[in-house]
């Protein structure tokens, strides 16, 4: 698939390459800095693609902190899968070392080369599970490997090198004799929202990323099944997910799109909508889901509006309200507001009814704290600011011409999180745990949370 | 402690000289380690010099070490092919990690090694051992004698092929553990990509029983079972439906490329359905939620996943149902991703959602990105082509954003404008009139060349059209030579249609193109105008004959030009239906012929069986309703044109200076383009220039 890998510093300098084919030139790489700076520079914007071409050879590449992750290429290779590789690359590195950056490129580099060896062979993936490669990286290198990733406490001293057999096993992700004194599972689904609001407060789009992440501590090899209230989906017909009707009963969902752990037994859950698997050891996602939240709700969670209207050359106001619209019993928790203001305001007056208000000269924004939030409440907050009287007459920009809009088309961003709450109404029924030898008792626990995801926004005027 | 303190570029001899200290005392291994990883730290930095220590690293792998040894064989493989003759003392020692029964991690680090090495001593060794470990009891051994198939078979073609490895690669592909299976599946793919006599085929029972495969691999084994299903040809529709509805769970991985190669797969399997949306219910829908679900990755995988949902809306239209407001750009989104979902909006907009469509295009085009608010106009105008009922709409919109005065939205306008009446001839002559009100802030040439146009043509309804062409002839004489062509034609327009106001100008304008210009094209030009013109003032208007010249005139100059139509819309469809094999690939993004791009890869196509659905016309329709295909040829560069030394017409001279597209016949151009390759501009631009749907159609910049 991959010709080369490269990884190289925010200057496009050639950090650890390694080469897995050999038919692509060993110093084509010097050629990348030179294309981003150039595709950077182009005049039409649009035409900076993270994926870039010079003579015959295609360079795929991601950015990461102050890294630079290439791969290169000469054929028409999947570049779906690079690009998923390069990400998965950077996850695995990243488990490895708590943060990838160049510095740790450097702190590391005989794992990192030995690492690119057994995730991938002659540009072909091998495998990017973190928990397989470490049971076998440590193997190898475990005094090494003890020092640069801060003491790992299942190293053995096993000298007979022995790849896991759990590499080519039925059951990849997980290692036979798994022992736990007390059997506990943990399942947390937490829901991202996205929304995407206008001026006006309508809901323009919205969706639902839902994930249930599972932390488990179970003996064995462990068979769970999940129970979810989810019967509208989960009766359908096996093709048309997205078309259950089984609406008119409020708790059920439709989910539109879930995707599974690779422990999931794919099939079994399309054939008789059953989800069971046997976990993997540790924290792992589960299950993952989308959906458009316009059944649900049409109006925001948090409902913002914000006025500003301003005076040229002398201020700008602020009126600003916040309305939680959930359920009465229900408290959202550290809710931030965070409003643009133009690059030039200076001397901030603040008055809210309720919370904290800072301003931030730097990211030019204020931001509105507060810090919980009952449910169907509404506060006002009302601000005031300086502006320079003389301005920047080249600015040809259309807020300019149209006076109101020294303030950029920068949308309000809202985070919150709301505990023991879903937005979809998912639950967890049951999670049955059985291990076949062992028998044991164990523990599942559940716990929900509803937060804004990363386009939680609103469109000023 | 970490290891950067060996990150530094050392010399050959100083290493040399920790190595004989080390064997001096105690703790040898541990010293030689350190030295080992000050070596790996020098393959890294691409330290040259390190050649000099061959001697004495073939010497280290005869200590008894896992870690010492595989720092051995990682200098071998940087190394081995710089000093062939020194490292080929290496084979003895090599050839027992290989043959003796050591641990199975050795032998398979060793072979990867040696099979990685050209040095002919390292190719004879690895063909000798592959045959054995390609049976080894061990899965990991096989794997890795799998992948050593492939890697010598760059380096000795013939004795791979003497040595049969290639049906023994072909015997473990019913190999009972799927790590192998799929393995092999990718080096065989590998191998038949580059021999051209050599294709891999799967029959039915073998597709089926690797479809059976799928939920117990890993992820990137099953990204190549899944393209190896492409290789099956199904005889019947029911072993297609069988194969998609295995397929089908596959979707749902967490692993963004495994879901899109399955739905490669899934689109490639649909050829051979009859009647696919009927016998699958609900399936377009999931096709399209299983797309708008991968754009909650990062923006690199985003852009990939709208780039195949372009190809997907040109080429199976029916098969996947995107919804528009899924596809709203959000501020943070890179310009490259607002681009490509600004291209979806236009190509799923329709009669139904376009109320939802143009509130948001409005909203982008009032963007303080200038080159996103240019977009936003641009997809304006050609939705105004595009869906007649639209076309009031987008008018409107379009008259209030010129109403502001900002330059780049008038100047992006005026080019939307001129095609929209062009295709509605007297319908928007509002929007004319409001336009040119502003025409004082067009600068830039394409925008001039568009509003002279419109000038020329709507001279009569302008009030002050005198001061407005003393504007622009004023500066003639300063102006690149496209927009004084534009002007030629458009003073002669005026002349001819109040000659009272529009003699003195054009006079003064020909006298220019005729006697100060250098450009030969120009003063052709204004030569034949001005005969033209003049053969009926010479004659006083008075005759007959000199009536009907000046009708011929007229008629020639203000002919009516050909109606557009929405035509960039329509892809070749047998480029489109290669592309659509290539789902995920690099040609994806291109949205080119594979060919174009990769010269030397083999061509795929839909391979013919009885199950085989002909393409309908209604596939390759991009859901437009109301218009049928057209089969119009693509349209060429300005610049191509240009280069034609044939000696235009009146008409297509005109045409020329007003920014329309002469068009060349189809085969001409593709045949051209056919043994071009990326850099070889502007004939494969061509293609870009249709795939990228909202740019403008006139345009000769680079875009």
């Amino acid at each position: 698939m991959a010709s080369q890998l490269h990884f190289l510093d925010i200057k496009g300098k050639t950090l650890l390459s390694r080469d897995y084919k050999g038919d692509v030139a060993t110093d084509a790489i010097d050629q990348f800095p030179l294309l981003l700076l150039q595709s950077e520079n182009e005049e039409d914007e649009s035409q900076f693609k993270p994926y870039l071409s010079h003579q015959g050879v295609h360079y795929v590449y991601i950015q990461h902190n102050n890294l630079y992750l290439c791969a290169l290429t000469k054929k028409n290779e999947n570049i779906m899968a690079m690009i998923v590789f390069l990400s998965k690359l950077i996850e695995v590195l990243t488990q490895y070392f708590k943060s990838l950056e160049e510095e740790s490129i450097r702190d590391n580099f005989v794992i990192i080369y030995e690492l690119l060896d057994e995730m991938m062979d002659f540009g072909i993936p091998q495998t990017t599970d973190t928990k397989i490669l470490k049971e076998y990286i440590t193997q190898d290198y475990y005094k090494l490997i003890r020092k640069a990733r801060k003491a790992d406490p299942n190293a053995d001293s096993n000298t007979f090198v022995q790849p896991p057999p759990a590499v080519t096993n039925a059951v990849s992700w997980r290692k036979d004799g798994i022992v736990y004194k007390k059997n506990e599972a943990f399942l947390d689904v937490v829901e991202l929202i996205n929304m995407l609001i206008n001026a006006n407060g309508q809901v323009l789009n919205s969706e639902i990323l839902g994930e249930v992440k599972m932390k488990s501590h179970l003996s064995g090899m462990p068979d769970l099944r999940l129970g979810l209230n989810d019967k509208g989906i989960f009766t359908g017909s096996g093709g048309g997910l997205g078309d259950a009707s089984a609406t008119e009963d409020g708790k059920s969902i439709e989910m539109e799109d879930i995707k599974f752990h690779q422990c999931v037994r794919l099939s079994k859950f399309e054939n008789d909508r059953i989800i069971t698997f046997i976990p993997p050891d540790g924290d792992f996602t589960l299950m993952s889901y989308r959906l458009s939240l316009a059944q649900f709700l049409m109006k925001p969670l948090i409902l913002v509006t914000c006025k500003t209207k301003i005076h040229k050359h002398s201020r700008i106001e602020i009126l600003c309200s916040v309305k939680a619209q959930i359920k009465k019993k229900s408290t959202a928790n550290n809710v931030e507001i965070v409003i643009p203001l133009p690059e030039d305001a200076d001397t901030p007056k603040f008055t809210p009814e309720y919370g904290s208000v800072k301003y931030v000269p730097e990211k030019s924004c204020l931001i509105w704290k507060l810090k919980t939030f009952a449910g169907g409440k509404q506060y006002h907050m009302r601000g005031e600011m300086g502006l320079p009287a003389v301005e920047d007459d080249t600015d040809r920009t259309l807020g300019n011409k149209f006076g109101n809009g020294l303030v950029s088309k920068k949308p309000i961003k809202v985070n919150f999180s709301i505990p023991y709450f879903t937005t979809s109404g998912i639950q967890v029924r049951y999670l049955r745990i059985n291990e076949p030898k062992l028998q044991y008792q164990s523990y599942p626990w559940v716990r929900y949370i509803t937060q804004s995801g990363d386009d939680y926004t609103v469109r000023m005027k | 402690m970490n290891e950067a303190q060996f990150f530094n570029k050392i010399k050959a001899s100083e290493l040399q000289v920790e190595l004989e200290q080390a064997f001096k005392k105690s703790k040898t291994t541990t010293k030689v380690a350190v030295v080992m990883k000050k070596i790996v730290a020098n393959i890294i930095l691409n330290n040259l010099e390190m050649v000099r220590l061959m001697p004495e690293v073939v010497g280290l792998l005869s200590m008894d070490s896992f870690e010492i040894r595989k720092k051995c064989l990682q200098y071998l493989n940087a190394y081995a092919m710089m000093d062939p003759k020194l490292s080929s003392e290496a084979i003895p020692m090599l050839r027992r990690f290989l043959e003796e029964k050591l641990s199975p991690g050795l032998i398979i680090i060793t072979l990867r090694t040696v099979s990685s090495i050209g040095n002919p001593d390292y190719v004879k060794l690895a063909i000798s051992s592959i045959p054995r470990l390609l049976r080894n009891q061990d899965p990991m051994i096989r794997k890795a004698a799998v992948l050593a198939v492939g890697k010598v078979y760059q380096f000795d073609l013939k004795s791979v092929t003497r040595e049969n490895l290639i049906d023994q690669l072909n015997l473990l592909l019913h190999d009972d553990n799927n790590f192998v299976v799929a393995t092999a599946l990718a080096v065989l793919g590998f191998i038949t990509e580059q021999n051209n006599s050599l294709a891999l085929q799967v029959d039915k029972e073998h597709a089926f029983k690797l479809v059976e495969l799928l939920p117990k691999s890993n992820e990137w084994c099953q990204i190549y079972i899944l393209n190896s299903l492409m290789l099956f040809v199904p005889q019947t529709h029911r072993e297609a439906l069988t194969l998609i509805e295995a397929t089908i769970p596959s979707l749902q991985h967490e692993n963004s490329s495994v879901v899109l190669n399955s739905l490669k797969v899934i689109v490639y399997l649909s050829n051979y359905v009859l009647d696919i949306t009927n016998v699958v219910p609900g399936w377009s829908k999931k096709l399209g939620t299983s797309l708008v679900a991968l754009l909650s990755n990062p923006p690199e995988i985003q852009f990939l996943v709208l780039r195949n949902a372009i190809l997907l809306l040109l080429s199976k239209r029916n098969l996947v149902s995107l919804d528009v407001e899924q596809l709203f750009c959000h501020y943070d989104d890179p310009v490259y991703v607002k681009d490509t979902k600004l291209e979806i909006m236009y190509l799923l907009a329709n009669e139904s959602n376009i109320s939802v469509v143009l509130p948001e295009l409005e909203e982008y085009a009032l963007d303080i990105d200038i080159q996103m608010a240019r977009k936003a106009i641009r997809a304006f105008g050609n939705l105004a082509v595009k869906l007649e009922n639209a076309a009031d709409h987008c008018m409107s919109v379009m008259a209030s954003l010129i109403t502001n005065g900002v330059d780049y939205i008038v100047q992006e306008s005026a080019i939307v404008v001129k095609n929209v009446v062009r295709k509605y001839p007297g319908k928007f002559d509002y929007v004319v009139q409001e336009l040119l009100q502003h025409y004082d802030l067009i600068e830039e040439s394409d925008a001039k060349i568009s509003m002279v146009w419109i000038i020329g043509q709507y001279c009569s309804i302008i009030d002050n059209v005198d001061v407005v062409f003393n504007h622009y002839a004023k500066s003639f004489l300063d102006e690149p030579v496209e927009v004084q062509l534009a002007i030629v034609t458009a003073v002669v327009k005026y002349y001819l249609i109040i000659p009272s106001k529009g003699e003195q100008v054009m006079i003064q304008v020909l006298k220019w193109a005729t006697e100060d210009s250098g450009n030969p094209d120009l003063r052709d030009r204004a030569y034949i105008y001005w005969r033209l013109v003049s053969s009926t003032s010479t004659t006083g208007g008075g005759g007959g004959q000199s009536t009907a010249f000046q009708e011929l005139t007229k008629s020639i100059v203000l002919h009516n030009n050909p109606p557009i139509n929405s035509t960039n819309d329509n892809i070749d469809p047998n480029i489109l239906q290669e592309l659509e094999l290539n789902i995920g690939t690099l040609a994806s993004i291109y949205l080119k012929p594979v060919t174009f791009v990769f010269r030397l890869s083999k061509r795929k196509t839909l391979t013919s069986s009885p199950a085989l659905q002909k393409r309908s016309p209604k596939l390759i329709d991009p859901g437009d309703h109301h218009q049928r295909p057209t089969l119009t040829p693509p349209p060429v560069p300005f610049k191509a044109d240009r280069q034609r030394l044939t000696v235009p017409t009146l008409e297509s001279k005109r045409t020329n200076s007003t920014g329309e597209i002469p068009y060349l016949p189809r085969t001409k151009s593709y045949e051209s383009a056919s043994s071009g390759e990326v850099k070889k501009e502007s004939l494969t631009r061509r293609l870009t220039r249709k795939a990228s749907l909202l740019s403008r159609s006139n345009s000769h910049k680079k875009f």
